[in-house]
């Protein structure tokens, strides 16, 4: 497992040489990869659903109680064996949808790595390792979204999925946090062994609510599935992938996951309940007033995604027609994305009302749309069908009729949602409409897709076995024993389900009308800048205006602390350094001390130059004009380098010395430069300027005589003096302090140094440039 | 800064820059048991390219470094970094100081070790930062 994660992640790392070799044929070779991690899973199918796991553990954070910890188990082979097989045919059909784009090497990258994750947070035993690889698919996605990046839109939607799983994460890593303090441990295999965790502690609780956040966010539920629609903008092999097929499933997986912590919870059926039925019934109200039929599957998948976790807050009872459900929807979903990318690919078009006629324009795509959308509507003998037949037992054995009549709304709208997708082949020919070659990729890879799909309900038999341990990870028991059967003879289930799939049909056919209802609440675009309809109380206005509140917020704080005023800012480090330090300086004890060293160490060259010190200060404050003033501050520095020298500190007096003769040196380039030099502040400023100025003396003044006071038990510079000589070979202590016992420290100056000459460089350039510009 | 230009100054400058930038090396080098070092040294040099700008031009002061003073900057610091690193080949902990003692004839010990190249990236950083901005002003 680690090998497969590294060699994925290898291949991200060379895609972009791979992609400058081999152009599109990259595609081939990520496929080959892919294919061959599909069938080292499916060989492990037979173990696994025996019951065995395979576990491997990596070192890596043992300080912190963290490894890289892998497990297979069955709810984990269930996702990786969706992951790589449609990893394999989403690289193929990349061949022939992308071509050979310019950022084509970006898009493998993006694309291998969000794999990586994906797998890695379907194998992870170890939450951190969990988290990390959860956060690594949003990187990715926020790549893969804004690959067209000359499109605003794409940008946009790149940014909100960005921010809206990012901010489920958040509240996910504390979820898990909290969940390794209630139970001691980072591993999931050890929690989980645990069993249910006590419902009354606070801490499960909150825990709870925030990994469904997490979930929440991921899988796109009420209210934050605005995303996944709008993540359309990502190209078509993207959209079939992450965002129907696995990534979005990874909210679904972790709730799964968690199941046997959390299920005995008293919130958990209620909300998880809530939630999915919520998610599932505006998903399906949503899909079918689209136009374009990106949006309108996306919508379906809110939808059915919704659906899941509502399967999920059953427990035990759901847990079959869970897997179920996981298993054809990635399959059949995924397969009705690629045809729509095909669509498009042909005609240029993907909404409803511009395409028309396909079945005479391109016989061959119309095919392959039929055999998808049999499979999508969940016509016998699909696994679409075998699932849903498995959801209605499910919910009508419960004789809840809120559930029932959820689940079965639900049903109708993502039934519907790929009956509409047949719309194009018939109907009146749109005038311009035309077709041209498709690769082979682009038909091979829905074809096979949805074939399986199509076929799945007859080998539905075999698969019991996989199902069983994938329900044993979900209910965290021992293997239950599932029958599955493809024909359960005439039930009211099927009576139902045949019910679903005529009135499906029959909305599909009356879409036009329900078209022009979508377009009166302005449902069919993505939301405008000026919000109509239902855009205008729907939750991605409150996402935008909270955005904008955000933006806001930080351009005032900028304005208020970053105001350009190099007065004020200087006022603001004085005013802090006076109340901080001064409170503890008033605060020490030691203020006065009982000895003030001996007047007698002064003598009368140290009074001169403190008297030159005071009169040069006096008088670059009085100046009048600007070289008068630059003297003065020169006497002044070369003065205090005096001062530094006569008590023992050459090195500091050396560079006092160089500072000020470069300051001068650098005032001078400047000095016709700046402005006249007159005197702007009020005499009341100048005044509150004064204060100021001789209050920070002060209390520097009183600092430097509390930390003569203050003897500290053992001193440090007593300690460098010694070891000077023996351990750095120096015998400038100041020198071996910079550069031996220091260094680190240095090392951080001198980098401070260079990013601000890099500063002076950057802005004087652009300034320059500008003036150049203009001129 | 052709107004400044004095023949004075010119022929000053023509002796004394060389000079300055030979005693900050010299400041470099004893740095380690006298007062100096790279900080000093550093300041130094720039002073004597300095006064290069100031008695004759920027160009020349630039023609005379030879590289881009940002590149210096850079130099530098790669230099300071990688002083670090051979402690670490001997699993001490980064940046710890290592010695060679050298014997010359007549009885001269020469002890060379990673500070002194850590010194000489701060010597170049600084020469380099203050050039940077020194030239920015000057040909604004």
């Amino acid at each position: 497992m680690l090998i497969g994660l590294l060699v994925l992640s290898v291949l991200a790392v060379i895609a972009p040489l791979g992609v400058r070799l081999l152009r599109r044929r990259f595609g081939y070779l990520a496929a080959l990869v892919s294919l061959v991690l599909l069938v080292w899973y499916a060989s492990l199918l037979p173990s696994i659903s025996r019951g065995d796991e395979r576990r491997e553990v990596l070192s890596w954070l043992p300080t912190l109680g963290s490894a890289v910890a892998l497990r297979l188990d069955g709810l984990a082979l269930l996702f990786a064996l969706l992951i790589t097989g449609i990893g394999t045919l989403v690289a193929l059909y990349t061949v022939g949808y992308l071509e050979d784009h310019p950022r084509l090497a970006r898009f493998w990258v993006s694309l291998l790595l969000f794999q990586t994750a994906m797998l890695g947070i379907v194998l992870a035993d170890d939450m951190i390792v969990l988290f990390v690889f959860w956060e690594l698919t949003s990187v990715a996605s926020f790549f893969l979204i804004g690959f067209a990046e000359e499109r605003a839109r794409a940008r946009m939607s790149a940014q909100q999925a960005f921010l809206v799983t990012a901010v489920g994460g958040l509240g996910l890593l504390v979820g898990l946090l909290l969940l390794a303090k209630q139970t001691g441990s980072f591993r999931l295999s050890e929690i989980l062994a645990q069993g249910p965790l006590p419902a009354g502690e606070i801490l499960v609780t909150s825990a709870f609510i925030l990994v469904l956040l997490g979930a929440a966010t991921k899988s796109a539920q009420v209210p934050f599935h605005f995303w996944l629609p709008n993540a359309m903008e990502a190209p078509t092999p993207v959209s079939a992938y992450l965002h129907s097929a696995t990534m979005v499933k990874a909210g679904v997986y972790l709730l799964a996951r968690l199941s046997p912590v959390f299920s005995a919870h008293p919130w958990w059926e209620p909300s998880l309940v809530a939630l999915g039925g919520l998610t599932a019934l505006a998903g399906a109200l949503l899909t079918v007033p689209q136009r374009d039929l990106k949006r309108l599957l996306a919508y379906s998948t809110v939808s059915a995604l919704g659906l899941l976790i509502l399967l999920l807050g059953l427990g035990e009872r759901g847990a079959k027609a869970f897997t179920l459900f996981v298993l054809a929807h990635a399959l059949y979903k995924g397969a009705a994305f690629l045809v729509a990318g095909a669509i498009e690919h042909a005609t240029g078009q993907r909404t409803l009302d511009t395409l028309g006629d396909l079945r005479r324009v391109t016989p061959l795509l119309a095919s392959t749309v039929a055999i998808v959308v049999l499979a999508a509507a969940g016509l016998p003998p699909s696994a679409g069908f075998v699932a849903k037949e498995t959801i209605l037992g499910v919910t009508l054995q419960q004789r809840l009729p809120p559930v029932v009549l959820l689940t079965s709304l639900a049903l109708i709208g993502q039934t519907a949602a790929a009956w509409l997708v047949l719309r194009p082949l018939f109907g009146r020919r749109p005038a311009h409409l035309h077709a041209h070659e498709l690769h082979w990729t682009l038909l091979a890879c829905p074809i096979l897709l949805g074939t399986t799909a199509l076929v799945g309900g007859i080998v539905a038999p075999a698969f019991a076995p996989l199902v069983s341990a994938v329900t044993a990870s979900v209910l965290g028991t021992t293997l239950p024993m599932y029958e599955l059967a493809f024909w359960h003879g005439v039930t009211v289930e099927l009576g139902v389900s045949m019910l679903i799939i005529v009135t499906a049909a029959a909305l599909a056919v009356a879409w036009p009308r329900l078209i022009r209802l979508g377009d009166r609440l302005a449902l069919t675009e993505p939301l405008a800048d000026r919000p109509r309809g239902l855009g205008r109380i729907g939750f991605e206005r409150l996402y935008h205006t909270g955005v904008a509140g955000i933006v806001r917020l930080g351009t005032q704080q900028t304005r208020l602390l970053q105001n350009g005023y190099l007065r004020i800012y200087i006022t603001t480090i004085v005013v802090t350094a006076l109340l901080l330090v001064g409170a503890t300086v008033l605060r020490t004890p030691y203020l006065w001390p009982s000895s003030l060293p001996s007047w007698s160490l002064v003598d009368v060259v140290d009074i001169l130059l403190v008297l030159i010190i005071l009169v040069s200060s006096l008088a670059a404050v009085r100046a009048t004009e600007r070289l008068a003033a630059i003297a003065a501050l020169g006497a002044l520095g070369f003065c205090l380098a005096l001062l530094y020298a006569r008590f023992g500190a050459p090195d500091l007096a050396i560079t006092q010395v160089l500072v000020d003769t470069l300051t001068v040196v650098l005032l001078v380039f400047a000095f016709y430069r700046l402005p006249r030099y007159a005197r702007l502040s009020s005499t009341r400023a100048r005044f509150r300027d004064a204060v100021l100025a001789a209050a920070f003396g002060a209390m520097m003044a009183a600092f430097a005589l509390a930390t003569q006071a203050f003897r500290y038990s053992e001193r440090i510079s007593a300690y460098f003096a010694e070891q000077a000589y023996p351990l750095a070979h120096g015998r400038n202590v100041v020198n071996v302090i910079l550069v031996d016992f220091r260094a680190l420290d240095t090392l951080g100056e001198i980098t401070v140094l260079a990013l601000a000459a890099l500063g002076v460089a950057a802005l004087l350039a652009r300034r320059s440039r500008r003036r150049e510009g203009s001129a | 800064m052709s107004t400044l230009t004095s023949i004075i100054l010119r022929t000053a400058v023509r002796w004394i820059s060389p000079l300055l930038l030979l005693f900050s090396v010299f400041l470099l080098l004893r740095g380690h048991h006298e007062p100096g070092g790279g900080f000093s040294g550093g300041l130094i040099a720039a002073t004597g390219f300095a006064l290069l700008t100031f008695g004759y031009s920027v160009r020349t002061a630039q023609r005379v470094l030879r590289i881009e003073p940002l590149s210096l900057t850079a130099c530098g610091l790669v230099l300071a970094l990688l002083s670090g690193l051979p402690s670490l080949l001997t699993g001490q902990p980064f940046l710890t100081g290592l010695w060679i003692d050298i014997s010359l004839p007549g009885n001269v010990v020469l002890e060379l070790g990673t500070p002194l190249l850590f010194d000489v990236g701060v010597y170049l950083a600084v020469i380099g930062a203050t050039l940077t901005m020194l030239f920015e002003f000057a040909e604004e």
